[in-house]
């Protein structure tokens, strides 16, 4: 029972993997030379290992680039500085990071001043603190979670 | 439109306008239509914050759908009849039996069409539901990935 | 079995007026969002396998059974005293009631003045909603609001259909002279509630 299921869930690793390069390798099998200026201009801390990412993460970066134009100054600042460190996320990463936002959006507005303390605080902890905690705590990333 | 007479001997009769039971019942009806315009219209204009939430409230329980059914799809058949269609009945179910990798395959068809119907169908492609969002949100992304601070927040 | 995108384009639809339609009922726009949020995800969980054609009846019972769950919780005193009269479901109209003259309206000088007075008889529909008891108000909504049969209505609330027909009447009815008492008939404002 256990090895089906773990040969089945290869399986559906393997096809989503293979599929979503697929379906989106058209569009995101641009070179950085291809790029608009304005894509460019955005994308610019990705300069020198945009032609080395695979094909699912252009396109998510450049789907930062398309909503970038519509936010504010501030908020494109912000963009632009956490840029690198969030292309250097692997997609388990990055698609727990977006659970984890969503469930940030739907709180109240005290809780997430709460939350924001909570980080500020969590910052000041030693670094070997912090990499204990990630340790022990328990692998929450499933295959579930690349959707 | 209702308009057979309620039984109204012993209650007293709230008349609105001189007439019967029924044009009582139409003018209601009139009257509360026009307080529900007004209602629907002040719904519309509620203040973007409050926009904001009720639609991370809605991606929250969409995307809770969508872990359940795929879920249900991974674990359903498996676990109790071997086969994995076997919940589509009995005698669908001994035909996928033998012929296990195309049922594989059906099943990973499914979630794969649930996945991009869900991606082709915007409610993911919003701006608020956008990377780019999340990256000039209050919190840096590494807030919303760390293991440690999750697990820190528990402890706390 | 409902799709993902069945249950986005329902909530889509249905959450304003689930919004505000539990802020009148709690009278907290904050525990409203919660309310409401709570009662999303319960659909999702509890009947996400359900056709999406029964999601408007199934929504509206998770909201009102969210709403009771809310009040209970309540520890605070007044709202719970105000509240217990009007939800045993004895209609007592009037006393719990404060007089509309105690409601003080924005400055809205700025305003032009049709748009002033319209949006001045919005407030004092909501504030009329807020104070009917609560059955009237849960009848009202989801059978003019929500647009529900008498007999969806009626299995939303656990009664009759003829207590539904009583208590949309005697809601319409109080609504109605509450904005009479406050002179919107003389203004010529009564043309937005009792005519078309």
């Amino acid at each position: 029972m256990v090895g089906y299921q773990l040969t089945f869930k290869s399986v559906v690793l393997l096809f989503v993997l293979l599929f979503s390069g697929y379906a989106i390798a058209d569009e995101a099998n641009v070179t950085w030379a291809q790029l608009t200026d304005g894509q460019r201009q955005v994308l610019n801390p990705l300069a020198s290992e945009w032609d080395t990412l695979r094909p699912w993460q252009r396109e998510k970066m450049l789907d930062i680039a398309r909503d970038y134009p519509k936010m504010n100054p501030e908020k494109q600042m912000l963009v632009k500085k956490r840029l690198s460190n969030w292309s250097r996320m692997t997609p388990y990463e990055r698609e727990n990071a977006r659970k984890r936002h969503q469930q940030f959006q739907a709180l109240p507005a005290d809780k997430k001043n709460e939350l924001r303390k909570k980080w500020r605080e969590y910052q000041n902890l030693s670094e070997s603190e912090r990499a204990s905690l990630r340790a022990n705590s328990p692998d929450t990333y499933t295959d579930a979670d690349l959707d | 439109m209702n308009m057979h007479k309620d039984n109204m001997t012993n209650e007293k009769n709230i008349n609105l306008m001189d007439g019967n039971a029924s044009s009582n019942l139409v003018v209601e009806e009139q009257i509360a239509r026009n307080i529900v315009e007004l209602l629907s219209d002040r719904a519309q204009r509620i203040s973007s914050a409050e926009e904001q939430r009720l639609l991370a409230a809605r991606n929250l329980a969409v995307n809770r759908l969508v872990d359940l059914q795929a879920q249900a799809i991974s674990e359903h058949g498996i676990n109790q009849s071997g086969h994995v269609l076997g919940w589509f009945g009995r005698h669908a179910g001994q035909y996928f039996e033998q012929h296990r990798v195309m049922s594989a395959t059906l099943v990973v068809g499914a979630m794969l069409l649930t996945f991009f119907a869900v991606q082709q169908f915007g409610f993911n492609n919003n701006l608020e539901n956008s990377d780019a969002f999340l990256l000039a949100s209050d919190l840096p992304p590494e807030a919303y990935a760390d293991k440690g601070f999750d697990a820190w927040l528990d402890t706390n | 079995m409902a799709t993902p995108k069945e249950l986005s384009d329902f909530l889509a639809a249905v959450e304003r007026r689930a919004f505000k339609q539990t802020a009148y009922a709690v009278r907290d726009d904050h525990a409203a969002l919660d309310i409401v949020q709570d009662a999303m995800m319960k659909l999702a969980e509890k009947y996400g396998d359900h056709p999406a054609g029964e999601f408007p009846m199934l929504f509206q019972r998770i909201l009102q059974n969210t709403m009771r769950d809310f009040w209970r919780r309540q520890k605070v005193r007044n709202l719970w005293t105000t509240l217990l009269s009007s939800f045993g479901g004895n209609d007592a109209d009037g006393e719990d009631r404060d007089p509309l003259e105690t409601i003080d309206v924005e400055d809205d000088s700025d305003e032009p003045s049709a748009q002033l007075a319209r949006s001045q008889t919005i407030r004092l529909i909501e504030r009329a909603l807020e104070k009917l008891p609560a059955r009237q108000r849960e009848a009202f909504v989801l059978r003019y609001w929500e647009e529900m049969d008498v007999a969806e209505t009626a299995k939303i609330m656990g009664c009759s259909d003829g207590s539904v027909k009583t208590h949309c009447s005697r809601a319409v009815h109080a609504l109605a002279i509450e904005l009479k008492k406050q002179g919107l008939d003389k203004l010529g404002l009564s043309s937005a509630i009792f005519s078309k």
